[in-house]
């Protein structure tokens, strides 16, 4: 089981990554435990979690090749 | 021109909105909206902006966007056209990064359609932009509704 993780905006600059693939991660909090060992300065940084190109809330167990980005609040126009 | 890339690579060229009025030209428009989002000079940390790197999420931008098409199709139905395009990469200040058409038959729906998708763009749009000063430095800001 493995999954793509994107960086987007100021998470890219902070974690030096635009994308990476972790393996044996399988919910939103195993996720995010992982990424603050990882990259701590991301730990107090505002960001929402899209799930395949969807915006995901709470609890989510992932499937094997799901691609999850970190989107920091938006700022288009 | 279709809206099948939203996204464009710089500033959006003014030739772009001739070229769109222009083509927009069949017997049954009686109006024609349009919103430019301008890149402004603003000073942060003491500092002028010079332009603004716009960076994307692009596959979610062409879900996201098709999403605000589907969604004012449906609620004005007057509605004949309507084209957007994003700038990603950079733009300078006076430049323009954000074009929002839209044409129908009559004024009022042109005119609640393209607010309506400008504020759904600054909302829903996985779009970020990293601000960059005089003298070196940058900052990342983030949507106000306003």
């Amino acid at each position: 089981m493995q999954i793509d993780v994107l960086f987007f905006g100021i998470l890219s600059e902070v974690s030096g990554s635009t994308s990476l693939t972790i393996k044996d991660v399988e919910n939103i909090r195993s996720l995010k435990s992982h990424l603050w060992k990882t990259f701590p300065g991301i730990k107090d940084m505002d960001f929402r979690i899209a799930v395949n190109k969807e915006i995901v809330d709470g609890k989510v167990e992932f499937k094997n090749g799901d691609e999850i980005a970190l989107l920091p609040p938006f700022a288009g126009g | 021109m279709t809206n099948k890339e939203i996204l464009i690579q710089g500033p959006i060229p003014q030739s772009l909105v001739s070229e769109i009025i222009a083509e927009t030209n069949k017997g049954t428009i009686g109006a024609q909206s349009i919103f430019l989002g301008q890149v402004r000079s603003d000073v942060l940390e003491g500092k002028k902006v010079l332009e603004i790197d716009y960076s994307a999420y692009e596959d979610m931008v062409r879900t996201e966007m098709n999403k605000i098409f589907a969604h004012v199709k449906s609620k004005y139905n007057d509605l004949q056209k309507v084209y957007v395009r994003h700038s990603v990469g950079v733009v300078k200040y006076g430049e323009h990064s954000l074009f929002v058409f839209v044409a129908g038959g009559h004024r009022r729906q042109a005119f609640k359609a393209v607010e309506e998708i400008v504020d759904l763009i600054k909302e829903k749009l996985p779009v970020w932009k990293k601000e960059i000063l005089e003298e070196g430095g940058h900052v990342w800001t983030e949507n106000k509704i306003d």
